[in-house]
């Protein structure tokens, strides 16, 4: 990498500057948490690097004026951990930033690089596209929103256009009896990458919400990590749900289908057999906990 | 190949370096300074034996550019014990009187991220510990000796606050 010309521009005026007149050849790099690893094994070698690391503009945990929770890309996990607005009313992204990496790499690693990274097991991605997440894509053209849901083309490829900088991504509030869940199997409880992850997001109905009564579902979206080229929707589990009552046999159905409708691959950490049952148990598991969440959330 | 300048204080000097813009901080301790305590093991923010602390925060090293260290002040293994006495921080005593270490590469890392632990949370839980060096690899499997040593330093730093 010593050959590389490397800019570290100021502004985000200067930013989408540099990748508009540099186009594909620039490389971004924030937290460098992926970046710098991709550079040393010479897997993503580029003409630049433009170092996002002075944009300050992007570094901010905010709350719109419409109630949606915005988050600066250049955020870091640990913030997204730690930050009380977060905590209070998006808990679910907080939990799932709490589980990646380690302490110490969550201190570097942004949001928006572990989005813009593309990898299919990037916890992140899965409670943000349950909760219906846009992102903000920037050019010194203009800006535009996107569906995360959309965002993701492959492994390591992603809609964002050459001459763009993702800035921030907006997540709606969690509507009145609404409640999400993440959860991720790994093979130690320290830092390690999913092996399979399920992100749910319900809301339920009103007059149901007795205990002991299997509460009806009205909305659902269920996102799987790590079984697939790109981070899922679970469509066919979710429209097996939408609208049923959530007994404990359903749930189970539903986690089948969702078994039924990931891709996974066998790698050294996982065998793809043994990451749908994976996803079978825990898509069951994270609708129930999703659930719970709505039932004792109590937003209003 | 283009060097920028950088003013970077290492445990309590400064040292005012030309560096080549893409080198870690981890490449400019060991080879610019001297400095090898510092572990680079995997090099990809895998194992945490390259961690050290910059402006009294744990970061990995490997996965930083020596460039975004400018003006701050970086604590290695080297500047844990008292710089006047030479007197070991609790937490390296620690190590010695409960065998913390094996082979001891995975050592200074561990050290320092405890030292970040304990200076933010002086009365750590045991899980608070492993949360805390989960990032922290120890290919010796010493981690139950390593989280009673870091206990066992609270301990000590409880009863005796150092000035």
């Amino acid at each position: 990498m010593d050959e590389t010309k490397y800019l570290v521009p100021d502004s985000l005026k200067e930013a989408l500057s540099l990748v508009g007149q540099l186009g594909g050849k620039a490389r971004l790099i924030a937290g460098g948490t992926d970046a710098m690893v991709k550079m040393k094994k010479g897997t993503d070698l580029a003409e630049a690097l433009v170092d996002l690391r002075n944009l300050r503009e992007l570094d901010f945990v905010r709350v719109g004026q419409d109630g949606s929770l915005e988050l600066g890309a250049a955020v870091s996990l640990r913030e997204v951990e730690r930050s009380v607005t977060v905590l209070d009313k998006w808990k679910v992204l907080a939990l799932a930033a709490g589980q990646m990496a380690s302490p110490t790499v969550r201190r570097r690693a942004t949001i928006g690089g572990n989005i813009c990274n593309a990898a299919p097991s990037a916890d992140f991605v899965p409670p943000l596209m349950v909760l219906g997440a846009h992102l903000k894509l920037s050019s010194l053209d203009g800006e535009r929103t996107i569906p995360l849901d959309e965002f993701f083309l492959g492994p390591g490829r992603t809609a964002l256009g050459q001459n763009e900088i993702l800035t921030s991504i907006t997540v709606p509030p969690l509507t009145p009896r609404s409640g999400a869940a993440y959860l991720k199997q790994k093979r130690r409880e320290g830092a390690d990458i999913a092996l399979a992850g399920v992100a749910a997001c319900v809301q339920i109905a009103g007059h149901s919400a007795v205990p002991g009564e299997a509460p009806l579902i009205q909305e659902i979206r269920l996102a799987l990590a790590a079984v697939g080229p790109v981070p899922l929707r679970a469509r066919a589990a979710e429209g097996a749900l939408r609208g049923t009552s959530a007994s404990p046999d359903l749930l189970v159905r539903a986690g089948e289908i969702a078994a039924g409708e990931c891709n996974p691959i066998d790698d050294v950490r996982a065998s793809a057999w043994y990451r749908r049952r994976l996803i079978a148990t825990l898509t069951a598991r994270a609708v129930g906990q999703a659930i719970e969440d709505a039932l004792t959330g109590r937003r209003p | 190949m283009r060097t920028k300048k950088l003013s970077l204080k290492v445990n309590g000097n400064l040292h005012e370096l030309e560096v080549n813009i893409t080198s870690t901080l981890a490449e400019v301790l060991r080879e610019k300074l001297g400095l090898t305590g510092t572990k680079l093991m995997c090099n990809e923010g895998e194992c945490g034996s390259c961690s050290v602390l910059i402006d009294g925060k744990p970061f990995l090293s490997c996965l930083t550019l020596a460039l975004d260290c400018d003006c701050q002040e970086i604590l290695t293994i080297e500047g844990l014990a008292d710089p006047k006495t030479g007197a070991l921080h609790p937490l390296q005593q620690a190590f010695v009187n409960k065998s913390g270490m094996q082979c001891g590469v995975c050592t200074p890392g561990m050290l320092l991220v405890a030292k970040a632990l304990l200076d933010e949370n002086p009365d750590p839980s045991e899980s608070d510990v492993r949360k805390a060096l989960s990032g922290n690899l120890c290919r010796c499997g010493n981690y139950q000796r390593i989280v009673e040593c870091v206990l066992d330093a609270a301990r000590v730093l409880r009863e005796n606050p150092r000035v």
